[in-house]
């Protein structure tokens, strides 16, 4: 068996096609019956172009279409919803069950110029049979499908795949132009997406672990966030990120907020600068799996080597040993320049010296 | 052990069980670009279209190690035809079993309270029944032998809608042609494949829920 099937939404076809239908009915001419019946079968088996010609009909007629409940999930029901009552297409009726079954192990070439019209304007129908070959996997059609991915493999590309001619609404709504949604793409858009989201999340921790402050910790974490955001939003549109990533569309809806932070985008930076500068307390390096190699601050050295349970001097002790060259000087000065305070007041000293007064013994 | 993967379709004889061992290899590799098709085309939803390749092939992947276990079993599949309708069957569910480690379902799935955030995992990536979930959660009748399986079906039903109106709130588009499209909640993510019988899933009722 040789099946033939078309790979792009023949737009201007079915346009006709729905203005012949509002004049003297929707047949198809016999100049277009074989590629009507190209189309046909491809949607027919091939959810992406069925998608594709049902937004189109939507548009030509002006009306919602629902996609009922596949049959495969309907489990004891003896037949699929039916289509509604009211409806702007004109063609809205399933085809009775003798013609399905027709179809199911004949395919679709027995159809005459009429009834092929009616079914390329009839939404439901469409569905209907596309449904009912997913669920019986009727022989005709496996093969069709075998024909159709063989033809479409890489090794062979006797056919191309299925080529999106027509945005989905849901890709219309990005500010910018989107391009054919291929898988090839879509991947693409996703690992930069990821790449990107990744970028944003190391930069906001390595900013989050070394603000030196509550207050300033938040700052820095909306600054790696405004950064992030405005990496990406240059990138792609707000509304199509928002598709792909659900959390990004909870942030992107508060508009005023972003933009305030992305005003604070330098103050911040200047801010952070200024604090890295005032608190950072050299560069002993720490060598866990955790910090590597990273030159350590004041947080990182209370986080690692300050025990609230040891005592001041075995506290002054850890910090010395751990915290390298820089640490020792500090402490020795402020020995030097109070020789009389005990340990608890020199950690205290040592502690503010770092911009961290308020922890305590 | 038995002989797994045999690379062709050559009946060989296991050592420990004396029986033939085949696969279906030759079969497997001549369908399963079908079998891909076909599952990806069951993932049409708005929120898995980025994923519906890699989730299909994931499917058809795990369906390949199943035949190679079956294929000791002589005449398992007597044809091509119904291992092609098994291979694509199989396929679905195995692929319905991972959907639930993609990225923006694990985040929806950590928006569920966790009683439904279990149901939902036994019912995809286990696959348990009604009855199943009845005794797992010890949903006992008067009768000591019997379990509420309705209360079962009830819960399981409930915990699939609430994760489609999480989805559906994370992925609600601006434009609403798309929630226009996909108005059932089984067109905001597939159905779990135990829940049997007719049941109500408008995405009014998810929502509500």
């Amino acid at each position: 068996m040789s099946i033939t099937f078309a790979h792009r939404l023949p737009e201007s076809f079915i346009r006709e096609l729905f203005e012949a239908d509002h004049a003297a009915g929707a047949a198809v001419t016999s100049e277009k019956l074989e590629s009507a019946r190209t189309w046909l079968r491809r949607i027919l088996v091939d959810f992406e172009a069925l998608d594709q010609h049902i937004v189109l009909l939507q548009q030509l007629y002006g009306a919602s279409f629902h996609y009922p409940r596949p049959r495969r999930d309907q489990w004891d029901m003896d037949h699929p919803i039916d289509p509604p009552t009211t409806s702007g297409f004109t063609h809205v009726d399933r085809l009775p069950d003798n013609e399905v079954a027709i179809i199911l192990d004949n395919g679709i070439d027995g159809l005459n110029n009429k009834a092929l019209g009616s079914l390329l304007l009839n939404p439901y129908a469409l569905f209907d049979l596309f449904d009912v070959i997913d669920d019986v996997q009727p022989e005709y059609w496996l093969d069709a499908i075998h024909d159709l991915v063989t033809a479409q493999s890489p090794a062979r590309r006797a056919w191309p795949p299925f080529v999106e001619t027509r945005p989905r609404p849901e890709d219309v709504v990005s500010q910018k132009p989107v391009a054919a949604s291929t898988e090839a793409s879509n991947t693409e858009l996703r690992q930069s997406l990821d790449s990107a989201l990744t970028l944003s999340k190391q930069l906001s921790d390595v900013l989050v672990r070394e603000a030196p402050s509550q207050r300033s910790r938040g700052l820095q974490y909306a600054m790696a966030l405004a950064a992030a955001i405005a990496i990406m939003v240059a990138s792609w549109g707000v509304l199509q990120l928002s598709i792909v990533v659900p959390e990004l569309r909870m942030i992107t809806s508060q508009q005023a907020e972003i933009q305030r932070l992305t005003q604070d985008l330098a103050t911040a930076r200047k801010e952070y600068d200024q604090l890295a500068q005032q608190t950072r307390i050299g560069a002993p390096l720490v060598t866990t799996s955790d910090q590597q190699n990273r030159p350590v601050d004041w947080l990182i050295m209370v986080k690692e080597f300050y025990d609230p349970k040891a005592s001041a001097e075995d506290n002054i002790k850890s910090l010395e040993t751990h915290g390298g060259d820089t640490v020792r000087a500090k402490v020795a000065e402020l020995r030097s320049k109070s020789p009389q305070s005990s340990a608890a007041e020199l950690l205290r000293e040592l502690f503010h010296s770092w911009g961290m007064p308020d922890i305590r013994q | 052990m038995l002989a797994m993967s045999p690379s062709r379709c050559k009946p060989e004889i296991d050592q420990d069980l004396d029986m033939p061992t085949c696969c279906h290899d030759d079969w497997f590799t001549e369908y399963e670009d079908d079998a891909v098709f076909i599952v990806k085309n069951r993932f049409f939803h708005p929120a898995l279209r980025l994923f519906r390749e890699k989730v299909s092939r994931a499917g058809v992947a795990r369906t390949r190690e199943i035949a190679s276990y079956l294929g000791q079993f002589e005449n398992y599949f007597p044809d091509k035809l119904p291992f092609r309708r098994w291979l694509n069957a199989v396929s679905y569910r195995e692929a319905l079993r991972v959907l639930l480690q993609l990225e923006p379902i694990e985040m929806a799935l950590g928006d569920l309270p966790q009683d439904a955030r279990a149901l939902v995992r036994w019912s995809y990536i286990d696959q348990l029944t009604e009855q199943e979930v009845a005794r797992l959660l010890d949903l006992r009748t008067d009768n000591r032998l019997l379990f509420d399986r309705a209360e079962a079906r009830r819960l399981m039903i409930n915990a699939y809608k609430q994760l489609c109106a999480v989805i559906l709130r994370r992925f609600r588009s601006a434009d609403s042609d798309v929630s226009e499209r996909f108005k059932d909640c089984s067109r905001t993510f597939p159905v779990p494949p135990t829940i049997s019988g007719d049941f109500d899933i408008g995405l009014e009722q998810g929502v509500a829920s």
